[in-house]
């Protein structure tokens, strides 16, 4: 697919399991939305295929595909009531008034909104538009579902709570299930599978906690939660080399051979502080700024020049000043080596 | 300093209150005076072989109501929304196409619709006489197709001047729609494909519902329009398809009979409005029944 010559997917080879929840997930302008349109066959990719359950999708026109699709902005049409935007698919499949009556109430019981169907949109909120678009997606049982950023139009807590819905309605139904996002929290909660993407191509995929825990490069290890990207040199197959302390590391990027150069990826919580005495020099940090969430205690750290973040459980007494200077430790056994 | 600021804020208040000014003064001197003198020359007098003088008399609106004119009249309002209905069907696919290419492509097609709005209606009826001609009309090619035995001429006609009217009001039409249509959402369109419907029944089910009220006004608009052609009726049609406006021009300039002119024009202007407001009006309970 290319855009004015641009390309917007490049290379692409993606194999999608079937009845999953994929999130496919990454900055804006990383071509997620490309492919999840190519899926859909709104956009036509300039070269390559497109296969699903076997067959070939690519001349298949997205009318004739069976999918079904929860727009960005949603797309319910303004000039029809709530029932009627739902019974759309079926009316258009010729089914009769009374099993378009019958689906249509079925579904909104699924949405958690029985007895809205003689409503107009503009009488909703916008979860409850969510929810229509989510139940007139899913009218026909479509063989693909597919989700462009749903939820991104929500308040925050609104979000959370639909993410949570639309991963038990997934489950229920057991459909195969692509969604879109560039919210990396919500791919963690709902995904079973992420699909990591940056420029056009797929940087990483696979369970959201196995590409947590086993980042290969710096862009996804900085994408998928927070991290602290430290300068590394690879000692062995477990052992890295950071700031003249060698630390065992828990995974190791399928790429780097040992003298590489590369980056260690510690999470906030891999951190912590020591008196400075029992450090090195080079791992000495001055903290700047530090807040008591109760949960735990976010610390950032001027580690020579460089932000460091790290997160205290809260079992610790221990008050942490802005100006004092401590050392850094870093767990053995947790980090993750990645390629620059 | 503070009076200085004070005296400019009262200055700005002023002028606030003189920006209304300049519209009434325009609609006053261009619109009020020359209808008021209109429809005061409507009741007055024609003097036989002179001009007319003035006096207060229903003649000039009662002679309207003969079944001459008002077949006229009918005649001339089932023309315009017959040229209204058909340049609207064919803007509104033409426009939404336009809405749907590329930024580049829709800019040249805007400019190349623009170049024939600076047509006048002499010259696309001169232009349509010569095309439907017998000389040198189309019927020449139908000829040399095997289509047609010998050349023959398809004007005058009441088809040439529909055609003409027609021809006349679609850019227009186009440059009315083209606003409404290049806003809609494009993932509507596409939320319909994606549930089944082929483009075909996108368009009928949701691009055209969507887009009720803007197809409405071209509708409207060319009905007004198109009222007030009377070059190409008069050059592509025989005196039976002649609509008001070509016997109100009639009047006024052959005839010499201005107060009569006068009369039909305000005549004309009336029925125009009562349609307008009464096709307005349907529109909106039709609304107002969808928000219910």
């Amino acid at each position: 697919m290319e855009f004015d010559s641009v390309r917007a997917i490049d290379n692409i080879d993606l194999v999608l399991p079937q009845g999953q929840f994929v999130c496919l997930l990454g900055p804006s302008g990383c071509g997620k939305t490309t492919l999840l349109r190519m899926i859909a066959g709104l956009n036509t990719p300039t070269s390559g295929e497109i296969i699903f359950d076997g067959e070939p999708l690519t001349d298949v026109p997205s009318h004739e595909r069976n999918f079904g699709m929860v727009f960005q902005s949603l797309a319910l049409f303004p000039h029809l009531t709530i029932a009627e935007n739902i019974g759309y698919p079926l009316r258009i499949r010729g089914f009769s008034k009374r099993k378009i009556a019958a689906r249509v109430d079925e579904l909104l019981e699924l949405v958690h909104m029985p007895g809205v169907g003689n409503r107009q949109i503009s009488q909703l909120s916008g979860g409850q538009r969510q929810r229509i678009a989510i139940a007139r997606a899913l009218a026909i049982d479509p063989k693909l579902f597919l989700l462009d950023e749903p939820l991104s139009a929500l308040d925050a807590k609104l979000r959370e709570a639909m993410q949570i819905e639309l991963k038990e309605l997934q489950r229920k139904l057991g459909v195969t299930t692509i969604v879109v996002t560039h919210d990396q929290r919500e791919a963690m909660t709902m995904a079973d599978h992420v699909v990591i993407m940056k420029d056009g191509q797929i940087f990483q995929q696979g369970p959201p906690l196995e590409v947590y825990k086993k980042p290969n490069t710096a862009f996804v290890a900085d994408f998928i939660g927070s991290t602290n990207l430290m300068p590394c040199r690879i000692l062995s197959s477990d052992t890295v080399e950071t700031y003249g302390t060698e630390v065992k590391v828990a995974h190791l990027a399928a790429s780097l051979k040992p003298n590489d150069q590369a980056a260690l990826s510690v999470r906030p919580e891999d951190l912590s502080l020591i008196p400075k005495e029992d450090a090195p020099e080079s791992m000495r940090a001055k903290i700047t700024f530090s807040v008591d969430l109760g949960t735990h205690t976010e610390l950032q750290l001027d580690h020579g020049g460089q932000d460091i973040m790290v997160t205290i459980p809260p079992q610790r007494q221990q008050v942490f000043a802005q100006g004092e200077i401590w050392g850094l430790q870093i767990a053995d056994n947790a980090c993750a080596a990645v390629s620059l | 300093m503070r009076s200085g600021v004070a005296l400019k804020r009262s200055v700005l208040r002023k002028s606030g209150k003189l920006i209304p000014l300049y519209p009434t003064f325009f609609l006053v001197v261009f619109f009020l005076v020359p209808f008021t003198v209109m429809l005061a020359v409507s009741f007055f007098h024609r003097v036989e072989g002179a001009f007319f003088e003035p006096a207060f008399e229903f003649d000039n609106y009662l002679r309207f109501f003969d079944p001459f004119y008002l077949g006229i009249l009918q005649f001339s309002i089932l023309l315009s929304m017959a040229a209204a209905v058909l340049a609207t069907a064919i803007a509104f696919p033409f426009t939404y196409m336009i809405t749907r290419m590329s930024r580049k492509a829709q800019v040249v097609a805007l400019v190349l619709l623009l170049a024939v709005l600076s047509l006048s209606e002499v010259i696309i009826g001169f232009s349509w006489s010569t095309l439907l001609s017998r000389t040198s009309g189309i019927s020449n090619l139908f000829v040399s197709l095997g289509l047609l035995e010998k050349p023959t001429s398809y004007y005058p006609s009441l088809s040439a001047v529909l055609i003409g009217l027609v021809y006349l009001s679609v850019p227009y039409a186009v440059l009315v729609l083209y606003p409404p249509l290049s806003r809609l959402d494009p993932e509507l369109p596409e939320a319909a494909r994606m549930m089944g419907a082929s483009p075909m029944r996108t368009f009928f089910t949701i691009v055209i519902p969507l887009l009720r009220r803007p197809i409405m006004s071209t509708l409207i608009l060319v009905f007004v329009f198109t009222l007030g052609a009377y070059t190409l009726p008069q050059t592509l049609g025989k005196p039976s398809s002649w609509t008001l406006s070509v016997h109100i021009t009639d009047q006024a300039i052959f005839q010499a009979n201005l107060p009569f002119a006068a009369a039909m024009a305000i005549f004309l202007l009336v029925v125009t409005l009562a349609m307008i407001a009464v096709t307005s009006m349907l529109d909106k309970t039709k609304s107002e029944g969808d928000t219910k």
